[in-house]
């Protein structure tokens, strides 16, 4: 009977922490854009103020940002002024997707910080501006998307989780 | 990094090795025009040659190798340090400067925004000249006009692409090694090819270099900070630049200027050197050519005064 018992709380709890998971992915998903956009505004502040070079910007914001942009911004930086012959487009691509491959990223999220590196640094001062503020648009977007999502999903996804459980308990019972 | 790999890093991959087999001595190239849909034209060693499709250097256009308009834009992109919009300033210009003072002329579409230009973009062609330096070059010019014996006002003539920079770079080396202060406006970085503030031409001991300053302004800076004893701009023409040379040069400041010509003629034509030359302002005409290569000296006029 105390198997029972243990085996269905543990039921319960895994599919209860399914659940929970499901919540923290759309967290962790919020957190990642979140810090995306912080980088991509100090990178047009750079870009803007001190008219660096985007090498330069690039290595300069890594320093400030953190979370996966950090190391992504420096070794992008260094592999600009490796100077391999490499269009930059395809340069950048590698580099996002060696570092833009969490599970809870969606593929439009990747998708868009590479459209930013096609174009980055590869247009006037003026255009240069309307791309980041397109990158840092869609971000806004989808973190609004997220945080009202969020609210009312978080709560539900674990307390179906719990329910499931039980009803799986109940099922096996 | 040498010389020729910070030049030839510019171009993307398969048409920099292309590049780099056929000028094996980089002292002879002299200069790469690239065109959309265009063949690739060198000048090596004064012979003008087209890139093969899969390399090596051919005298005809056809199987050459065709420029794209995505190789420009690549080639804009390292040239720019992947920074178009920091480069904007010089592009309305239509030149770029690379370290090494090589400078790269570009032809586009240009941008305007109420009626002044912003931006030139679909580059269409690149010229690609590479600067060198020959030290003891100029040594024929400073010996014939006994300039660090009798310092004078030397103007040095002749047609694009001929040695004018090159001449005059050695000409302040020697100057500036010989005692003398020499102020330089180096309005397109090429004489000194500052590049991140370090000079990357020998232009001797006491030298001072106003980097990517416009003439006029550059002259003023340096009669009021730098009391310099000669003062040298490339390529002078407008009214501006010889008003403030005739400034400079009633300071008791000496002038090392270029500027293009052929000959005393044609030069006595133009309305502002014109006047300068016959108002006696130089000591010194040097005429320049590539009749037997680029820098032959064609003539050094010297005028008593």
């Amino acid at each position: 009977m105390l198997g029972k018992i243990v085996g269905s709380m543990l039921v319960i709890v895994a599919c209860g922490g399914g659940g929970i998971l499901i919540g923290q992915q759309m967290r962790r998903r919020y957190d990642t854009l979140s810090e995306g956009r912080r980088a991509v505004q100090l990178l047009q502040a750079q870009i803007r103020t001190e008219g660096s070079s985007l090498p330069e910007a690039l290595r300069e914001t890594g320093e400030h940002c953190g979370g996966i942009y950090k190391e992504m911004f420096r070794e992008l930086s260094s592999e600009m002024l490796l100077f391999r012959g490499e269009p930059v487009r395809s340069l950048w691509g590698e580099v996002a997707e060696r570092h833009l491959t969490e599970p809870y990223l969606k593929e439009e999220d990747a998708a868009q910080f590479v459209l930013l590196g096609e174009q980055l640094g590869m247009t006037d001062r003026k255009m240069q501006e309307t791309i980041l503020e397109r990158y840092l648009e869609y971000t806004d977007h989808e973190l609004a998307e997220l945080l009202t999502e969020m609210k009312d999903k978080t709560r539900l996804y674990r307390n179906l989780g719990f329910l499931f459980g039980t009803f799986v308990t109940i099922l096996l019972l | 990094m040498k010389d020729k790999e910070l030049f030839f890093r510019v171009f993307p991959k398969e048409l920099r090795e292309a590049l780099m087999a056929v000028a094996p001595d980089f002292r002879k190239l002299q200069e790469i025009r690239l065109r959309a849909c265009l063949p690739v034209l060198f000048t090596y060693d004064n012979e003008e040659w087209f890139l093969g499709q899969s390399g090596g250097q051919i005298r005809t256009g056809e199987r050459a190798w065709m420029m794209t308009g995505e190789a420009l834009k690549e080639i804009l992109a390292f040239l720019s340090n992947y920074s178009v919009y920091a480069v904007e300033q010089d592009l309305r210009q239509g030149f770029l400067t690379m370290p090494g003072g090589h400078r790269v002329g570009v032809c586009g579409k240009l941008v305007r925004e109420n009626g002044q230009p912003r931006s030139l973009r679909e580059i269409s062609s690149m010229n690609f000249r590479v600067a060198h330096s020959y030290p003891g070059c100029a040594g024929e010019v400073v010996g014939r006009l006994s300039l660090l014996t009798k310092p004078g006002n030397v103007l040095l003539v002749s047609p694009p692409g001929c040695g004018k920079t090159t001449m005059l770079r050695d000409i302040i080396r020697m100057l500036s090694e010989g005692g003398q202060t020499v102020g330089v406006v180096d309005e397109r970085s090429e004489i000194a090819a500052s590049y991140q503030g370090v000079r990357g031409q020998n232009l001797g001991p006491r030298t001072d270099v106003l980097d990517a300053t416009p003439k006029v302004l550059g002259m003023q800076m340096l009669l009021r900070s730098m009391a310099p004893d000669y003062i040298a701009v490339d390529e002078i023409g407008g009214d501006e630049d010889v008003r403030e040379l005739r400034n400079a040069m009633h300071s008791g400041c000496h002038l090392v200027v270029t500027c293009h010509g052929s000959d005393k003629a044609e030069l006595l034509q133009k309305r502002n050197i014109g006047g300068m030359i016959s108002d006696g302002c130089f000591q010194g005409i040097v005429y320049l050519s590539r009749r037997n290569g680029v820098g032959t000296i064609e003539g050094v006029e010297r005028i008593a005064g």
